[in-house]
């Protein structure tokens, strides 16, 4: 992997299948508009078209990446600072896309 | 459909949500009345009119009053029209948002009209 990011080993579950793996990156969100401007939705699609959770922390706050009211309600403009947190099969190809987004 | 009091209003609005949804739907706002503040349903008609044929509307109102004027031109409008529009009680700036990026998103005006009543309750200056 060519970026660095943390890896968060969550405890074994009740049902003793193992530990679950969360990703997570910390980005710096790119471009002159900010979260207004296409990135919100094209943020929202993207998040819906991988079956992991994914999540968005700015400011101490976490949201859920696939719904569009969380989105509406984050502050992030470009410059700020957000923790990606992904979790699922396909949680490496959500963490590539969405930091793709961002930090364009 | 976002109807305002305000001219100016409405086509800030428009404007945003056209840049929220990359201008995959159409949006449109019957705003003002004759350069002035107030709504007109006339122009409520003719915009309701120009939406894409066969698709829903979601309307949009800013207070109260602008309903009255929703109300008569959706009386002048054809059966056909009439059962494609669908006002939302919600907030209008946020409402409209959260409406529009799930329809440019693919959702169903059922999951449109959902995420748009549910921005009524939306917080954005908490803090966790």
């Amino acid at each position: 992997m060519r970026w660095p990011h943390v890896i968060c080993v969550k405890p074994h579950d009740r049902e003793g299948r193992g530990a679950d793996i969360v990703i997570q990156k910390t980005i710096v969100v790119g471009g002159s508009e900010g979260i207004h401007a296409r990135p919100a939705t094209e943020l929202v699609r993207i998040a819906n078209a991988f079956q992991s959770i994914v999540r968005l922390k700015v400011d101490g706050r976490t949201v859920d990446a696939k719904s569009v009211l969380s989105i509406m309600t984050l502050a992030i403009r470009p410059g700020t600072e957000v923790q990606l947190e992904v979790d699922g099969a396909d949680e490496e190809q959500a963490l590539a896309a969405l930091s793709k987004l961002l930090e364009v | 459909m976002i109807v305002s009091h305000s001219a100016k209003l409405g086509e800030g609005l428009v404007e945003l949500l056209h840049q929220l949804t990359a201008g995959k739907i159409h949006i449109v706002s019957a705003s003002g009345a004759g350069g002035q503040l107030g709504t007109n349903p006339l122009a409520i008609v003719e915009a309701l009119n120009a939406c894409p044929e066969n698709q829903e509307i979601a309307a949009f109102c800013d207070l109260g009053s602008a309903l009255l004027s929703y109300d008569m031109a959706r009386e002048l409008l054809p059966e056909a029209t009439q059962s494609r529009v669908t006002l939302v009680d919600a907030p209008l700036v946020e409402g409209a948002i959260a409406a529009a990026m799930e329809a440019s998103l693919g959702g169903s005006m059922d999951k449109v009209v959902h995420s748009a009543l549910a921005a009524r309750d939306l917080r954005k200056a908490a803090r966790s």
